[in-house]
């Protein structure tokens, strides 16, 4: 039958409805279309209608039938009998009613609040992005800062969200595909695999490519981006800084060439910089000020005209020596030439110079394109990073030295470029609505106009003694932490005298033991908490030491008015449409399930919460005139909905009209998808408020045995090696590396029976990867299986799978697998639980954001790593 | 003037107090209404609204009559007789 996106048709004597609502099966969320015959799902396809996949699905999105049908889903609620918790360990489960099981949440929930509401911890999966907003509400209205995410759990961009945030106002970066002639990825995968835009970004990829985009990928593995690319550029694992750093070098002072004007009105490089590192300020204003070369005397930043502000040299202001950052930075570049990079990265130095070459060379400095009518800068390449360059101690300049790329040669946010996903939205043509922004902050520098998270990226916020157990109040750089489930949570949290511990978990789909590190370590911390409550679709690993899980819907039972987040996180880049659409339930659940979203709404009144709820509702999702939640009203969470679409959409477009429509859509116009040419922020390429965060946070941490290394809050990006790089125990010669697998999302789709058959039939989905030529050295054999220990002794067992596509030192490990729990019988026993190798503690992450958890690292996603090596071979079996 | 100040999630919980009503001089600022809410609930409290002086936390909302002030110069204007300030912190932290 024809496709619609309408909620029901007839056809005959069969009911059959096509239904637009949202796929869930990664943080991507494509627009679908569910087929629906007689009550039975029979097919999800991709919506056409929908700018979010553009009708597209990946393998995951086909093959969610399976899992909304799988026999092992949790259908009622569960009490655990045994009180003994531990990895192996029987909970007893005995099957309670949901009254039963809401009256005791709600009851030690309302004690525990009443006692100190910071005794909550919140854990949700990043996986499902619409269950964002009821859990972010839920924790602001109980009063807890402790919430994180799990799922993408530590593994989740940390730097790379900081660092888009800070530069591109946008969670994530993206080559403007459409326009972009040269693009450089390290460690990313956008266009090619799963993630933010993920299906949209994989047709607009492969139309760039089909047009003559040259795209070059840096990894130690040639795997989905890699191997589609022009040229593959195997790199030693966790060494990107030092190849971007070496580019950056050879752009600006071999070849002379960058972008001034972008630099002068964009960027804070012509703010003077005195001896001591910081901006030299006008005494009355206290704003850096900047050289002007016309009238030769400083000025406040915003008082003299871009193009005379002066990039280079050396002047003296009120008596005080001072150079403009641009040319501190040209400098601080020399230091890194390809001769040393190749020392590092283990590219030769000729190719670095190449690449360096044809990525100054392609950016076309100067140019212009005319687009709707309006002249653009044209500046058609782009370098993107993202989890796996990111994913190491060296987390915060190993992005900031990728993206330094995009700012020197003009590239960030203009035609063709390096794009933060749609930062500014003027609106829907009838309310204006949602609308966002960057504007300008504290010394001129870009505060967001919209974030995921409500702490934004710039200002950064003071350092504190910590009140949140993951210690973001102190370590302010950062956003999800290892520190509820690090080895050396208690003793951190003794040294900064946290007033509390945390006492009772919420969970949110997440696989904590899983997703983290070391199951040893996490399930030490899981086993602390006097109470677990746990939303699961299926009994997983951690489900093993929940009190209470309560059976969740899946996505195709579930309601949400923004599966997306508006409009930096899942809206493709790049000119096209803006696009909200809903996620509404295509079937009933066939047990006891139930929405999270709306227990958090009945429980919030069983705590006697219910103001509260409504405040955050309001405060999160904009709530405003007549759609503003009343105090005292109690409100369902299809209300809730119905509201967030009117307030952004009128009173004729609420959750009816999306039910029948499935999304809302608008032209985006030139000035919104290129607004960093037209609106007046800088950015910095000069990070002169990193040791001043450094010295506050040193102030509080020092005294209290805890260093803060000054190398790594320099205001100029470095390299600085991880651990891993100066490992020198004998046998240890492999660096070890996760990367995520295409067809699997985490820990979660495992189970799912077509994903887990195209899995084994995929060489590397449950594998372990080495070199040929280095497993040939090794004595190793294609297919037996192996044993792979870090230094720290943690190991763990694979079979091999020996190939040319990756770095003679990388050991590349796909996906979060390894199940080895009876609720999910499908994934048991498969592939390999790359995590279990990681150290959690505090000597394994960035000093600045808490990323890494590793000792250097892998990518393509990956995140960390541990040096490993083969010591045990055994039989195949 | 009178304002009534509701103090949501975190904040009504180290207030102990969910609901303070306050007598304030015609045309008081919202700052104004911090530093009386200061006074009385401490430096601790602050903390968790100001990011510096004269700066609120992204992520303390404030709403004035029901609309979204983050300005503390604005001046509260009575809701018929009674200025409404409604005060909640969104503290969590994201990923993803
Ligand atoms: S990319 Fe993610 S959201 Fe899109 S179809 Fe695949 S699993 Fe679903």
């Amino acid at each position: 039958m024809e496709m619609v996106a309408e909620a029901t048709q007839t056809n005959g004597q069969l009911n059959d409805a096509w239904i637009p609502s949202a796929c869930s099966l990664c943080y991507g969320t494509c627009s679908i279309l569910a087929h629906r015959l007689d009550g039975v799902l029979v097919k999800i396809e991709g919506n056409p209608e929908s700018a979010v996949g553009k009708g597209r699905l990946c393998g995951k999105g086909v093959s969610g039938l399976m899992t909304h049908y799988d026999p092992h889903r949790v259908r009622v609620p569960l009490r655990r009998t045994n009180p003994i918790k531990g990895i192996g360990i029987d909970p007893g489960w005995k099957e309670i009613s949901w009254d039963a099981a809401l009256d005791e949440i709600a009851e030690r929930l309302r004690k525990l609040r009443e006692d100190d509401p910071r005794k909550l911890f919140i854990q949700r999966t990043t996986t499902v992005t619409s269950s964002r907003t009821p859990i972010q509400v839920f924790a602001a209205a109980f009063g807890t800062p402790n919430r994180s995410s799990a799922g993408g759990g530590l593994h989740c961009g940390n730097g790379a969200h900081l660092i888009s945030g800070i530069m591109h106002a946008s969670w994530s970066v993206v080559p403007d595909f459409q326009y972009c002639n040269y693009a450089v990825y390290f460690g990313a995968s956008k266009g090619h695999s799963a993630g933010h835009a993920s299906c949209s970004n994989m047709g607009l990829a492969a139309d760039a490519r089909a047009r003559g985009m040259k795209m070059v990928v840096v990894d130690p593995m040639c795997n989905f981006a890699a191997a589609k690319a022009t040229e593959w550029v195997p790199i030693r694992v966790g060494t990107d800084a030092a190849l971007a750093l070496a580019m950056c070098n050879v752009t600006v002072n071999e070849l002379g060439i960058y972008d001034a004007p972008y630099l002068q009105a964009k960027t804070n490089a012509p703010y003077l910089i005195g001896p001591d590192k910081s901006y030299v300020r006008d005494p009355e204003s206290r704003k850096p000020l900047v050289w002007d070369r016309v009238v030769r005397k400083a000025q406040p930043y915003d008082a003299a005209k871009p193009q005379e502000m002066a990039l280079e040299g050396k002047f003296e202001v009120n008596g005080v020596p001072c150079e403009p950052s641009f040319q501190l930075l040209k400098e601080h570049l020399k230091t890194f030439t390809p001769e040393w990079a190749e020392r590092i990265t283990t590219i030769p130095a000729k190719n670095i110079r190449r690449l360096g070459s044809e990525f100054a060379r392609e950016a076309r400095v100067g140019s212009t394109i005319v687009i709707d009518g309006i002249t653009l800068p044209y500046r058609p390449v782009a370098a993107i990073a993202f989890r796996g360059s990111q994913g190491h101690m060296n987390s915060v300049y190993d992005f900031l030295a990728v993206d330094l790329l995009n700012h020197l040669v003009g590239s960030a946010d203009m035609v063709g470029g390096c794009l933060g996903f749609n930062p500014a939205c003027h609106g829907h043509p009838d309310t204006g609505r949602p609308h966002f922004i960057p504007k300008a902050g504290p010394d001129g520098l870009m505060i967001t106009g919209i974030w995921m998270a409500h702490h934004n990226p710039y200002p950064i916020r003071e350092p504190r003694m910590p009140e949140q157990v993951g210690l973001q109040d102190l370590f302010v750089l950062c956003q999800t932490s290892p520190f509820s489930d690090s080895s050396d949570h208690e003793e951190l949290w003794d040294k900064f005298h946290l007033p509390y511990r945390p006492e009772i978990l919420l969970n949110y789909g997440t696989n904590l033991l899983m997703s983290i590190g070391n199951k040893e370590t996490v399930a030490k911390s899981l086993a602390k908490f006097k109470f677990i409550i746990s939303f699961d679709l299926f009994l997983t690993e951690s489900s093993d030491f929940a009190d209470i899980v309560l059976p969740d819907c899946d996505y195709l039972e579930s309601l949400d008015s923004r599966p997306n987040f508006p409009f930096i996180f899942n809206l493709p880049g790049g000119m096209g449409e803006w696009c909200w659409p809903i996620k509404q339930p295509t079937v009933n659940p066939d047990g006891q399930q139930r929405r999270c979203s709306d227990i958090l709404v009945e429980l919030a009144d069983r705590i006697g919460m219910r103001e509260d709820l409504n405040a955050a509702f309001n405060a999160i999702l904009k709530l405003e005139g007549p759609f503003r939640l009343e105090r005292e009203r109690r409100y369902s969470y299809e209300e809730v909905c119905d509201a967030e679409l009117k307030t952004n959409f009128g009173p004729d477009r609420g959750l009816e009209w999306f039910r029948k429509h499935g999304v809302i859509k608008w032209p985006k116009k030139p000035g919104e998808v290129y607004w960093r040419h037209c609106v007046d922020v800088r950015v910095p390429i000069y990070w002169e408020f990193l040791p001043a965060i450094r010295e506050k946070i040193a102030a509080i941490a020092e005294p209290r045995g805890v260093k803060i290394p000054q190398e790594y809050y320099e205001p100029l990006p470095d390299w600085i090696p991880c651990s891993s790089h100066v490992e020198n125990t004998p046998g240890y010669d492999l660096f070890a590396f996760y990367y995520r697998d295409i067809i699997h999302t985490n820990s979660f789709t495992m189970e799912n029976p077509w994903l887990d058959e195209a899995a084994r039939l995929d060489p590397y989905s449950y594998t372990i990867a080495i070199n040929a030529e280095t497993g040939r050295k090794k004595g190793l054999k294609e297919g037996e299986e192996i044993w792979v220990e870090t230094e720290k002794g943690r190991r763990v067992k694979g079979r091999l799978h020996l190939t040319e596509a990756i770095h003679p030192e990388g050991l590349g490990i796909g996906a979060c697998a390894g199940h080895w729990g009876d609720g999910m019988p499908v994934a048991k026993g498969k592939g390999v639980f790359f995590n279990d190798l990681l150290e959690v503690d505090f000597d394994h992450v960035s000093p600045v954001n808490l990323k890494g958890l590793c000792r250097a690292l892998g990518r393509r996603n990956a995140r960390r790593q541990g040096k490993g090596r083969f010591f045990q071979r055994s039989l195949r079996g | 003037m009178m304002v009534n100040v509701r103090l949501f999630g975190m904040l009504g919980i180290l207030a102990k107090e969910r609901s303070v009503a306050l007598h304030m001089a015609e045309r008081a600022t919202l700052g104004d209404v911090l530093a009386e809410l200061g006074k009385r609930f401490g430096r601790e409290f602050m903390d968790r609204i100001l990011r510096v002086p004269g700066e609120m936390h992204s992520y303390c909302r404030v709403f004035v009559n029901d609309i979204p002030v983050d300005d503390l110069g604005t001046e509260l204007e009575t809701n018929g007789s009674v200025a409404e300030v409604g005060m909640i912190l969104l503290m969590a932290s994201e990923g993803g």
